[in-house]
């Protein structure tokens, strides 16, 4: 009955009016004998709703009292037609042709007889025209704002419109502002809708996501409340809730024939400043990252990418400040406990959106983070600088992969806007600072050029980014060595043939990595001479030391870290642990080179030496105490023997977290030098 | 010493499994996710720390430190002061709007002193430019040092409109133009 009135409610008043009758009568259907015994029935089938000028086909059946059953189609109501094999259980007819808002209710009978009781039963088919319908199609685009040549400060006369690719395009009933239907936009933007109802309203959304497999991996959101901060109590709405960007096309009419519609996300410059509504700049951020993901797919298109946000914001300025939900940034950065993007946006201070190499570099840390592993320490870090392994390892390989990803080896990053502030690195030829295995350049250069076929002095091959891929994605991940250039040299080159390790080697040559030889590198740079002519403590980047009691002199120092930021050259030493019993562990270091205190009770004027024990990546211990000139901490997990740990050895007060300027009594400068013993617990 | 991180202990047991009648032993770790998780972008060849001396106040001269590091030592830096809003802000009279840093010494930075006078009230911004001449041409980092100027808020912007979609969730709603 339920689809019977479901069918009513497009049928006019007199069709009702004759069928209300035949409703009753189909009602009191069958001709069931109140004696218990075989009965003869007859079924006409459902009632059905089909469209004009197609075939119907009539499905009876029906049930014996004793004799052979014979059937007998007839129509009872409606426009006359002609039924095929009326005769038969099964019939059918042609549904008449109709007018568009006027169905037409066509009743038949189904007589069914044995010899004995006949039976009958009724079917309704209500014929109607189809809605008409239009295609809705067109490409959704951005406006993409390049950088000056010298990268100091965008184009604004060079706006170029680029396809947003990938997003998901919405048709959306501006009625009810139910989504109709959804696709997604290729390679051009381009989109399309079909069968779309005639005369309607709707308008196009483009939400800033990309879905992979029916989950959005990317999603570009807004981090800012107005008036709210990270340290509200209760806390501000979780940060994947915050509010996702959609640009919002006008509300059309689809008329009767096709429609072509082209949203665009603009600048919102209007020749002197941003006055208009900043929409490109979620769809640039998206674009960048989309293309990030195609070059990972070209080299495993079965990629499962973990869900990321990006997060921007006009209101994300640089403050020391932090509070992501006031829009307080130290810059523009990855953070892996997150697994987020945060990137600047206030016009005044920094703008990230249209410098794709910022984004692609962080997406790039997302990359190494999901898909390999990150040793990297993290902390400020400006180009040229002489680094802590893992950290030039780290920025050396975000940078790469987004020269990769963009096909373009020119990383800008511009400024405030109309600041003529900013900078280009050119990674296939520029070199800033000391080359080596410690500078981010180096490794992004080396990587670069194992990517790409340009022909640049020695770099005349290309290993393509299949190699790179399969070690980031391999042995990478999973060496018992902290992630450095050395690492990745060393796990590469056994999957490169004769021509690739011959480029792989020239390259690191060219980086002065693994100097002198570099076909032996290995993934505890046994072999690297590269002291940065001669910075104590930069090498050996691995001392040795067996735990069975006795200890070992460690120094560090900070003389190449004039911004306090406790991750350069030397700051961190490391060992290679050799465990000749399954215990846990006594750790006691012991600073050998005391500072005098300070008058200042509040200066950290005394070595705080701290300690991370890993394996295969992992870490499984760690004394991170406060005591000065001292750490004593038992492992908080056996170690095991047979396995190849590793420790990093660090002077807390390399680490500046005050902000206070070099000079001041509460950050010297200087060397600090450290015995560490290592003894099995009784 | 980390002065705050978080420390998750997962205490894994340790899994033996018999492999060819070796037993196979994975080491136990612990789930560490230190609060240092941030990866910052690459800063240009120079780096720019800063420190506002006292608290600043509307009328009265801000002095801020500035320390400059370079990573291309033997070569100056012109220094640029810029204020956006010269409603909010001024130099002092006595500061000149550009300076020249001259080549560092050795791996020391080079530390000045800039002097700013807030006309109002709110979180205003001097933005420090430092350039360098390079061989492949000119390079210039940035640098925003807000100054808080009582307790006003800072200014913000709205950009689009706040909304949600059929299902509740918040968006941005970002005008097309077609």
């Amino acid at each position: 009955m339920q689809m019977i009135l479901a069918g009513l409610r497009q049928i006019p008043i007199r069709a009702i009016a004759w069928a209300l009758p035949m409703l009753a009568l189909a009602a009191c259907k069958s001709s069931d004998s109140d004696a218990g015994g075989p009965v003869t029935t007859a079924n006409a089938g459902i009632d059905q709703s089909v469209l004009e000028t197609t075939t119907v086909t009539l499905n009876g059946s029906g049930t014996s009292a004793g004799g052979a059953l014979s059937y007998s189609w007839s129509q009872i109501g409606g426009p006359s037609i002609t039924i095929n094999n009326a005769t038969s259980a099964v019939a059918n007819f042609m549904a008449p042709d109709v007018t568009l808002g006027a169905p037409e209710s066509l009743m038949f009978r189904l007589s069914v007889n044995d010899g004995t009781t006949p039976a009958v039963d009724t079917v309704l088919i209500t014929v109607q025209e189809p809605q008409p319908v239009v295609n809705v199609s067109g490409v959704v685009e951005y406006e993409f704002v390049p950088a000056l040549t010298n990268c100091r400060d965008l184009d604004f006369t060079a706006i170029e419109t680029r396809p947003i690719r990938g997003a998901t395009v919405q048709l959306v009933d501006t009625g009810t502002g139910n989504t109709l239907q959804t696709t997604t936009a290729g390679p051009t933007g381009d989109y399309a809708f079909a069968n779309v109802i005639a005369n309607s309203m709707v308008r196009i959304q483009v939400r800033a996501e990309l879905m992979r497999g029916g989950i959005p991996v990317i999603e570009v959101r807004d981090n800012f409340l107005s008036g709210a901060s990270d340290s509200d109590i209760p806390p501000p709405p979780a940060q994947e809730t915050r509010a996702l960007y959609v640009l919002v096309g006008s509300n059309f009419d689809t008329g009767s024939v096709d429609v072509i519609r082209n949203p665009t996300a603009t600048s919102g410059w209007d020749g002197a400043s941003y006055s208009g509504t900043r929409a490109a700049a979620p769809f640039s951020i998206l674009d960048a990252i989309y293309s990030g993901i195609q070059l990972v797919l070209s080299a495993d298109p079965a990629t499962v990418f973990p869900p990321m946000d990006a997060f921007w914001s006009v209101n994300n300025t640089v403050d020391s400040n932090f509070d992501v939900t006031a829009g307080q940034l130290p810059t523009s950065f990855y953070s892996s406990g997150a697994n987020s993007l945060y990137l600047l946006g206030d016009a005044s201070v920094d703008t990230e959106e249209f410098d794709e190499h910022v984004i692609m570099h962080e997406w790039g840390h997302y990359f190494e983070d999901n898909f390999s592993r990150s040793d990297s320490i993290g902390g400020p870090h400006t180009l040229g600088q002489s680094l802590d392994a893992r950290l030039a390892w780290g920025e050396g390989w975000a940078t790469a992969f987004g020269a990769m990803a963009l096909n373009d080896p020119l990383y800008c990053d511009t400024a405030a806007v109309g600041s003529n502030g900013g900078f280009s690195l050119d990674v296939e030829a520029d070199s800033i600072g000391v080359q080596g295995w410690f500078n981010e350049i180096s490794v992004a250069t080396l990587l670069y050029d194992l990517f790409d076929t340009n022909v640049d002095g020695t770099d005349n091959d290309s290993i393509g980014f299949g190699p790179i891929f399969d070690t980031m994605t391999g042995p990478q991940r999973f060496t018992p060595a902290f992630t450095t250039i050395h690492t990745f040299a060393a796990e590469l080159r056994p999957m490169l043939n004769v021509n690739g390790q011959a480029l792989l080697d020239s390259q690191m040559e060219r980086e002065n990595v693994n100097d002198p030889d570099e076909s032996i590198v290995d993934i505890w740079a046994s072999t690297e001479n590269n002291d940065r002519n001669g910075a104590r403590d930069a090498l050996p980047l691995y001392t040795d030391y067996t735990a069975d009691g006795s200890t070992i002199n460690i120094c560090v120092n900070n003389d190449l870290d004039n911004e306090v930021g406790g991750n350069k050259l030397a700051e961190y030493r490391y060992l290679r642990l050799t465990i000749p019993t399954t215990d846990t562990y006594n750790v006691v270091i012991d600073a050998t080179t005391i500072s005098t205190p300070t008058a200042d009770p509040n200066d950290r004027d005394q070595s705080d030496p701290d300690m991370y024990i890993q394996v295969d990546g992992q870490i499984v211990a760690f004394g991170l105490g406060p005591n000065d000139n001292n750490e004593t901490f038992t492992t908080q997990n056996e170690l095991l023997t047979g396995f190849t740990y590793i420790a990093d050895i660090h002077d807390w007060r390399f680490e500046d977290v005050d902000g206070a300027p070099p000079g001041y009594p509460d950050t010297p400068l200087g060397n600090m030098c450290f015995d560490i013993t290592f003894t099995a617990t009784p | 010493m980390q002065q705050t991180f978080k420390v998750f202990f997962v205490l894994m047991a340790v899994t033996l499994a018999a492999a060819c009648g070796k037993a196979e032993v994975e080491a136990p770790v612990v789930t560490f996710t230190p609060d240092k998780d941030i990866v910052d972008k690459p800063s240009g060849p120079i780096a720019v720390r800063y420190r506002i001396i006292g608290k600043p106040v509307v009328g009265q001269p801000v002095a801020i430190e500035l320390m400059f590091d370079s990573s291309l030592r033997e070569t100056p830096l012109a220094v640029a002061y810029r204020i956006n809003d010269a409603t909010a802000m001024r130099l002092a009279d006595s500061q000149p709007a550009t300076i020249t840093v001259a080549a560092a010494v050795n791996d020391a930075g080079s530390n000045h002193r800039v002097t700013v006078i807030p006309m109002r009230e709110g979180r205003l911004y001097l933005n420090v430019s430092a350039s360098v001449d390079t061989d492949e041409g000119s390079m210039s980092i940035v640098t925003a040092i807000p100054i808080q100027v009582g307790n006003a808020p800072r200014a913000f912007q709205e950009n689009g409109a706040a909304g949600t979609d059929e299902n509740g969730d918040a968006i941005r709603v970002l005008p097309a133009q077609e």
